[in-house]
Parts: C-alpha cells; sequence; structure tokens
C-alpha cells in the first residue's frame, strides 16, 4: 500500500529532475562525425606491404610440422652438400697420396 | 612487425647453424674414410675404373717401383746435401758445384725416366683408353711443373694461356 501510494510522487520527482538538467542540441554534423568515427573503427588497420609479407612468413614457419619440415629438409641438404664436397676432396687426397708414392715431391720441385 | 621480423632472423640463424654443421660433418666424415683406407692406388681403380686382375697386376709394378724410387730419392737427397755444403763453403760459383749441380741434375733425369718407364708399365696394364688418359694425367702432374717455370722463364706464349 505504502509503495503505490508514493508512485505519483516519484514520477512527479523524475519530470523535476529532467527538467532541471537541460539536453544541450547535438552541433551540426554531429551525427555524421559519429558514423565516421564508426567506420574508421571497423576498417582494418592498414598496414606498410613488407610487414604484411613478414607477417605471413612468420606465421608460416610457425606451424610445428612445416618448421620440423623445414629443418629436415636443410640437414638433408647440407648432408649432400658435405658428402658431394667430401667426395671431391677424398679423391683429391687419394690422387695426392698416390702422386707422392710414386713420384715424391722432392722430385717434382 | 617486428616480431615477424625476430623470428624470420631466428629461423635464419637456425637453418644456417643446421645446414652448416650438417654440411660440416658430412665432408669430414668422407675425408676421413678415405684416410682411413690406407691403400695409395684407391685412385687408381676408382679414377681408371679397373678390375680387380688389373689392380692386381699394377699392384705388382708398384711394389716393384717403390724401393727402385726410394733408392733414387736417397741418392738425390745425399747428393744435394753434397751440393749444398759445396755453396756453402764457396763465395762464386766454383766448378766443383757446377759438378755438384750437373750430378744432381743427372741423378733427377734418370729419376724421371725411371718414373715415366714405370708410367709406361702401368698404363699397358690399363684397358687402352684408360692408359692413354692415365699417361697424359702423370706426365703433366709430374713433368709439367718444370714445364710451367721454363715457359715463365723463357717467356713463351705458346700456351693457351698466352693468347688473349
Amino acid at each position: 500500500m505504502k509503495a503505490n501510494s508514493q508512485m505519483p510522487d516519484d514520477a512527479k520527482l523524475r519530470v523535476l529532475l529532467r527538467e532541471s538538467r537541460p539536453e544541450p542540441e547535438p552541433s551540426p554534423g554531429f551525427q555524421n562525425a559519429v558514423w565516421r568515427r564508426i567506420e574508421r573503427a571497423e576498417t582494418p588497420a592498414v598496414s606498410l606491404p613488407a610487414a604484411n609479407w613478414l607477417d605471413r612468413i612468420a606465421d608460416w614457419f610457425l606451424r610445428p610440422h612445416r618448421a620440423f619440415a623445414t629443418a629436415a629438409a636443410i640437414l638433408v641438404l647440407g648432408l649432400l652438400l658435405g658428402i658431394a664436397q667430401g667426395a671431391g676432396h677424398a679423391r683429391d687426397l687419394s690422387k695426392q697420396r698416390y702422386l707422392d708414392s710414386v713420384s715424391p715431391p722432392a722430385l717434382r720441385q | 612487425m617486428r616480431r615477424s621480423l625476430l623470428i624470420l632472423l631466428a629461423m635464419l640463424l637456425a637453418g644456417a647453424a643446421i645446414a652448416g654443421s650438417s654440411y660440416l660433418l658430412a665432408r669430414r666424415v668422407c675425408a676421413r674414410q678415405v684416410a682411413a683406407s690406407g691403400d695409395d692406388l684407391a685412385w687408381l681403380r676408382r679414377e681408371f675404373h679397373l678390375s680387380d686382375a688389373e689392380m692386381q697386376r699394377i699392384r705388382q709394378l708398384h711394389e716393384g717401383y717403390l724401393p727402385k724410387c726410394h733408392e733414387n730419392c736417397a741418392r738425390i737427397a745425399a747428393k744435394k746435401k753434397e751440393l749444398q755444403a759445396v755453396l756453402d763453403s764457396a763465395q762464386n760459383m766454383t766448378p766443383e758445384a757446377q759438378q755438384k749441380l750437373a750430378e744432381v741434375a743427372a741423378l733427377r733425369a734418370q729419376c724421371q725416366a725411371n718414373m715415366l718407364g714405370h708410367f709406361y708399365e702401368v698404363s699397358r696394364a690399363m684397358p687402352p683408353e684408360q692408359g692413354r688418359r692415365y699417361l697424359a694425367e702423370m706426365q703433366r702432374l709430374t713433368l709439367g711443373f718444370h714445364e710451367q717455370i721454363e715457359n715463365t722463364m723463357s717467356g713463351d706464349t705458346s700456351s693457351p694461356h698466352g693468347h688473349h
């Protein structure tokens, strides 16, 4: 009962409060400015092409299976190059060995 | 961007480390295997595609030649010592020093003649085409040094390097 009797007073009070704080009129072009800000916020950040490129490469390599595959490929490549180079070096060594046995360096100088 | 750049740099360094270490490891293992083989004639077999029978014949020739070669080398070394002693005691070119020089040269020539004789024998133990290739290669390797010096000293431009 008490609550119902207070309701008209509350409504009056709200009206009084609203009237005591007059809302200012928005400046001309306010709405347009708000929409521009909203559009700017929704547009993805413009980045430099180089940065974009680096990010994409880094993202590509950061997948574990790709990182392992790349490391394995580099390892195999290094081994193959080492074997090829080592075989050439070994051939030179064995050739020099034969040459030294049949024609001592002192004789060739 | 900065984070991506650091990641890529780290990956490049890791890649270079993996490639470098695997390359050096493989190279060293290959070279060590050859050094461990201990056979002076291993190059001949591989380079000239020789059969076991050909290798056996060449090994006999090689083992027969080595004592003669060592003996010649010892004689040359002794004669060079004599020459050095004469040169050390004289201030000018003396007839004795000239004589020693001629003796060293004669011993070297004899040694080279023996060596070339051995190369001819070895080349005959190979298939004809391989034998020719072996002979040309050995002459180039053992006599080419003197030729190079003589050409340089005489200013001979008949070599391909003389034409531009």
